[in-house]
């Protein structure tokens, strides 16, 4: 049977299917109705949250929580101080994300085809000891971890890079983030891409090395052009998860200083002697956000495609 | 030798397993430490990391006030520092978040790494054993604390300042921290309009239970509620607990209980009689934290608030606010020969970096200026008791007066100076779980006495 | 066969791509399924190696050889951080290692396990623990399941009602607990607008008895489209028959799901299994966030943040790290079942 055959099958079945399907619900408006109110659950603590941050305090106080605010307890100060207050978070937090997701994803990608398009027998221990890595809950390493980057002075060890431009001793505390954020997130990423590449024919890679091809020319050339798609899902992936954390910051860095990623800053924003300012403290949270949900809402969809492929 | 081999327990068996997977990642540290101090020439100094390799005699000092009143006190007492010491290279760093939890983390991860700042703020204290203990902190009795300093301090500042390597060492130990002023812990504040109007006279308690009687009333004759609490941290509910054991068991009792021979009839007393007025705060309480508490009071919604002379400073930033026109004070019920004694002071590291401006720094610390510079902003009053008043407006003046008149200070559990750190997190563990969540005094009371057993 | 020029085999081996995708998702049972016609590559090794084996074992030794240097420095990068870690770890659970200073390996003792299991805060912890991983996972994967089940089907907007669902995913938990914190406000939040029409007034945070039910509900808002994006891709993988001879049987709709549609997608909760768990472990962000403190309010004190707090607040290495490797076990609870079943299946 040839490729060409199969695939047009599988592309036909998901479309019947769903015709299929669609005559067992029946009553589309009263599906759609519930669609609908689902989309309000998942939506009212974003709106609520946005509306929010454009309130003056009176505001927040007199106006219903997910009613816009009138022109009167309008406001854009929120947004500006909590700008003010988390720039340099935000820059530390991209300074320190980018360099772990793609390496990360690029560790799991290379472990992944070492222990799938080369096959030996040892293999699957090895493999199980990445799975069983996913599931590490970070409090298990956490007390050796401060002891390990403490026992290495790497802003010592690297203070000939100080005197470059652009770069601060305490970036040391982001690079101590980046390489704990790499090796914790080779795990997850040499699974997604397993579950991928052990489906990829062994064919095309036999026939390059009959024609002589290296390992590594085969990666580069064949299996590396062809893992578009599961990187696009571990990257997605890989950003959320590293952008949002919490806990390695708050323990490596601690506190808001000059190298506190921006979920550090956030936590203690718009509390004070003179209460909770919930319009601040909203702006902040969305300001956050932001670069996540922008890559949600425009990815979403390879995310969730992605998503489908794996194992 | 095969003999002791098969003698392997299981044990012996899962720690060689650790101890080898441990050994993989601290021989790694090794190498790549010593890598780097290699890299970097003779330096042995360079161990000390962080702080130090920036240039060399920065002073580096950290703090947790990062808004409101605290901010304003820090902010003007470090421009009046380098204008006095414009030779000196500083750098300060505010450390948000959490309250003092994110400053807490940062200051325990450098002490665990042996990296402490130059300097920081901390309770004094019992709070301070802590670093002593691991001869973290440097002697400054000499340095520092001169003739001029010991001679003018009052008697409670020098004694938390002197921190040994035990609980029982405090006060008799090498001073070890400057402290640069302190709030009273046993004020009770009330909204003016709201008592008149309740027909309340706070003046005229004599004893804790006379206000659970004001709150009644309170409740019966306007619309407010009694107390403004806010319980989302157990501080509040601690600090509370504290003065009405002051107030109902005397100053001796309360000593009693720190040193661990605490009365269990007392204890429990004073959690009842805080039980009580609890049947009298907005009933948000659980689920807010003391500042929202505070606006409550602020905005006429609550009688009365306890708590640290703290908040007394967001009223005078309140516009339309007036000491003894829309708020007033009186001591707590039954402590009027007290001061409910709470301190901030910086210690000195014995190994921080740049230790000479430290000490600069701290010798500053001591002088009525920077005292001055600081309380009239944060509304604490200095330690010092030559500083002068006249910047502090009459209730800090009234404060500092009463001050030394009194003649008991039982010092703050919840505010570090009483007892050691590990002592005040089984105490907020038993008000977070007993008291403020089953409600049981009975395991509270318990709980709260087995918590200090171990101090006598 | 395509001729094996390279375009041509490329083409093939991405249309296998997608193949692959159709029939990984969801696990369908599918050994019968025409899509796998794969095993071109079996055969030409096989026939490479009949009567070769000396040769064949070279180039095996060869191929174990060439695949290090692809997956060896990535697992010792992780083997140290992780196993190198938690052996570390439990290495000072053993000491007595407290306040500031270096731990003492020379006397090693289960004094801080023995400890630990008599402490009534660990006890009450581990029981938040167990109740919000079991309601966490369960309730995300109903949800999940649900939302999935009603979006499988052809719908002009499906693509943005699985967006809408998947937004909060992209969320960090200090976010997330910012958005709740101002949802659960006693006076000014939404739930509580909306319920005071009702004369009700719930104090979610403050209340022992609610605070644990209102920090699942929140993670579950948060997770639950996750979940449904993973059960949508394994219900479109399977094939329309199933669902036609459930509908000749004169089956139910709720019967056909729950009884042919439901069973096939064991793959799927594994699948979704996986991140839920990623996340539930991760939850000490979101109360450290919630609370603005290491203690969370009485009721939602879980092991991650007494962990953290025995720690890092009081200074008690030793006691924490005992505190992670329960928790650690825990993990392995759910991992090894997982391991064994992926190993069934073939998927290791």
């Amino acid at each position: 049977m040839s490729q060409e055959t199969v695939t047009a099958d599988a592309t036909d079945g998901e479309s019947s299917t769903s015709d299929l399907r669609d005559a067992i619900g029946g009553k589309r408006i009263l599906l759609y109705a519930v669609l609908a109110l689902i989309a309000v659950y998942f939506l009212i603590p974003l709106e609520a949250g946005l509306v929010t941050s454009f309130k003056t305090n009176e505001a927040v106080i007199n106006t219903a929580p997910y009613l816009p605010p009138g022109p009167d307890g309008f406001t854009l100060q929120n947004w500006a101080e909590a700008l003010d207050t988390l720039s340099s978070g935000l820059v530390n937090s991209l300074v320190m994300t980018i360099p772990a997701t793609v390496l990360g994803a690029l560790f799991g990608s290379l472990a992944a085809y070492g222990l799938t398009q080369i096959s030996w027998k040892g293999q699957i221990p090895i493999f199980a000891l990445f799975v069983a890595g996913v599931f590490i809950p970070y409090q298990a390493v956490l007390v050796p971890l401060s002891q390990f980057w403490s026992m290495i002075p790497l802003e010592t060890a690297l203070s000939p890079l100080w005197a470059l431009p652009l770069l601060e001793p305490y970036h040391a505390d982001l690079i101590e983030l980046i390489v704990t954020h790499t090796a914790y997130g080779i795990p997850i990423s040499t699974v997604l891409f397993r579950g991928y590449y052990m489906g990829l024919s062994d064919e095309m890679v036999e026939a390059a090395r009959l024609d002589g091809a290296g390992v590594f020319e085969i990666y580069r050339r064949i299996v590396l052009p062809l893992s578009g798609p599961m990187f696009a899902v571990v990257l997605i992936y890989q950003f959320t998860q590293i952008w949002n954390e919490l806990l390695f910051a708050l323990i490596l860095v601690g506190g808001t200083g000059p190298s506190a990623p921006v979920t550090l800053s956030l936590v203690g924003l718009g509390t004070s002697l003179e209460g909770v300012d919930f319009g601040l403290r909203m702006a902040g949270a969305f300001l956050t956000a932001l670069p996540t949900l922008l890559v949600f809402i425009i990815f979403g969809d390879q995310f969730a495609q992605g998503v489908a492929g794996r194992t | 030798m095969s003999d002791s081999e098969s003698n392997y327990s299981r044990r012996t068996y899962l720690k060689g397993t650790a101890a080898a997977s441990a050994g993989a990642m601290v021989g790694l540290a090794g190498c790549v430490g010593g890598g780097g101090g290699g890299g970097n020439g003779s330096g042995g100094n360079n161990s000390s990391g962080g702080g130090s390799s920036g240039g060399g005699g920065e002073l580096q000092v950290l703090h947790g006030w990062t808004g409101g009143d605290g901010k304003k006190a820090i902010n003007n007492l470090i421009e009046k520092f380098e204008e006095a010491h414009s030779d000196v290279d500083t750098n300060f760093q505010a450390i948000g978040g959490g309250g003092n939890t994110n400053l807490d983390t940062t200051i325990s991860n450098r002490a665990q790494n042996g990296n402490l700042p130059s300097s920081w703020a901390d309770w004094p204290g019992n709070n301070l054993v802590q670093f002593t203990s691991a001869g973290l902190l440097g002697d400054i009795s000499d340095d520092v604390w001169t003739k001029d300093l010991k001679q003018n301090y009052t008697k409670e500042a020098k004694q938390y300042s002197q921190v040994g390597e035990s609980s029982k060492s405090v006060g008799s130990g090498p001073y070890v921290a400057v402290p640069i002023g302190s709030h009273r812990m046993n004020d009770l504040f009330y909204n003016v309009s709201v008592v008149e109007e309740a027909g309340v006279d706070p003046t005229s308690f004599s004893k804790p239970s006379d206000l659970t009687a004001a709150l009644k009333k309170v409740e019966q004759n306007t619309d407010a509620v009694g107390l403004a609490q806010g319980l989302e941290a157990p501080f509040t509910t601690l600090q509370l607990w504290e003065v009405v054991m002051q107030g109902q068991a005397g100053y001796q009792a309360f000593m009693d209980y720190i040193n661990g021979e605490g009365d269990e009839k007392a204890v429990r007393k004073a959690f009842q009689t805080v039980q009580n007025y609890y049947d009298h705060i907005n009933d948000d309480a659980s689920s807010i934290g003391f500042t929202q508490a505070n606006q409550k009071f602020m905005s006429g919604d609550a009688a009365f608030v306890h708590n640290g002379n703290w908040v007394a400073g967001s009223y005078r930033n309140q516009d339309d606010f007036e000491y003894e026109k829309d708020w007033n004070n009186v001591t707590f019920p039954g402590t009027d020969d007290m001061y409910g004694m709470h301190l901030d002071s910086f210690p000195f590291p014995a190994d921080g970096p740049a230790p000479e401006a430290a000490k600069t720094w701290l010798s500053y610390l001591g002088t009525t200026e920077a005292q001055v510079a600081f309380n009239q902003y944060k509304g604490s009053i200095p330690p010092r008791t030559d500083a002068p008043t006249d910047k502090f407006g009459p209730y800090l003046t009234k404060t500092i007066k009463e001050y030394s008149e009194v003649s008991q200070k039982p010092p703050t559990i919840a505010h570090g100076l009483a007892v050691l750190p590990d002592v005040h997190s089984d105490i907020d563990g038993v008000i977070t779980n007993e008291f403020l969540g089953s409600g049981n005094l009975d395991s509270a009371t318990k709980g709260m006495l087995d918590a200090v057993s171990g101090s006598n | 066969m395509p001729s094996p020029d390279r375009t041509d085999v490329g083409r093939s081996i991405r249309s296998r791509l997608s193949d692959l995708r159709t029939r990984l998702v969801g696990d369908t049972g599918d050994d019968e399924s025409p899509v796998r016609t794969d095993g071109g590559a079996t055969v030409s090794r096989g026939s490479a190696g009949t009567g070769l084996s000396d040769r064949l074992r070279s180039l095996r030794n060869s191929r174990f050889v060439g695949s290090l240097p692809f997956w060896l420095p990535p697992f010792l990068l992780m083997g140290l951080f992780v196993y190198g870690a938690i052996g570390w770890n439990f290495l000072i659970s053993l000491t007595d290692m407290e306040g500031f200073g270096d731990p003492d390996y020379s006397a090693l003792d289960f004094q801080q396990y023995a400890e630990l299991f008599g402490s009534e805060a660990f006890i009450n912890a581990a029981r938040n623990t167990f109740v919000l991983l079991v309601a966490f996972t369960v309730l995300c994967l109903v949800l999940g399941l649900v939302l999935a089940i009603l979006l499988d089907r052809t719908l002009r907007l499906q693509n943005t009602f699985r967006l809408v669902y998947l937004l909060p995913f992209s969320l960090s938990f200090v976010v997330t607990a910012q958005l709740w914190a101002w949802m659960y406000d006693i006076d000014n939040g939404i739930i509580n607008s909306v319920l005071s029409l009702g004369g009700l007034r719930p104090d979610w945070i403050g209340n022992p008895q609610l605070v644990l039910g209102a920090v699942i509900f929140a993670l579950v808002w948060q997770f639950s489209g996750y979940a449904m994006v993973v059960f949508l891709a394994g219900l479109q993988a399977i094939p329309d028959e199933h669902f036609e001879a459930a509908r000749i049987d004169g089956a139910s709709t709720i019967t056909m799901y729950w009884r042919v549609i439901i069973p096939q997608l064991r793959g799927s909760v594994i699948s979704a299994l996986v991140v839920l768990m990623i996340g539930a472990l991760k939850a000490f962000d979101f109360l450290y966030a919630l609370f603005g403190q290491y203690r969370p309010a009485a009721g939602a004190d879980i092991l991650a943040t007494l962990m953290v707090r025995e720690a890092y607040s009081n200074q008690h290495w030793a006691y924490g790290s005992a505190i992670a490797i329960v928790l650690y076990v825990l993990a392995l609870l759910v991992v090894i079942p997982y391991l064994y079943s992926q190993y069934r299946r073939g998927a290791l």
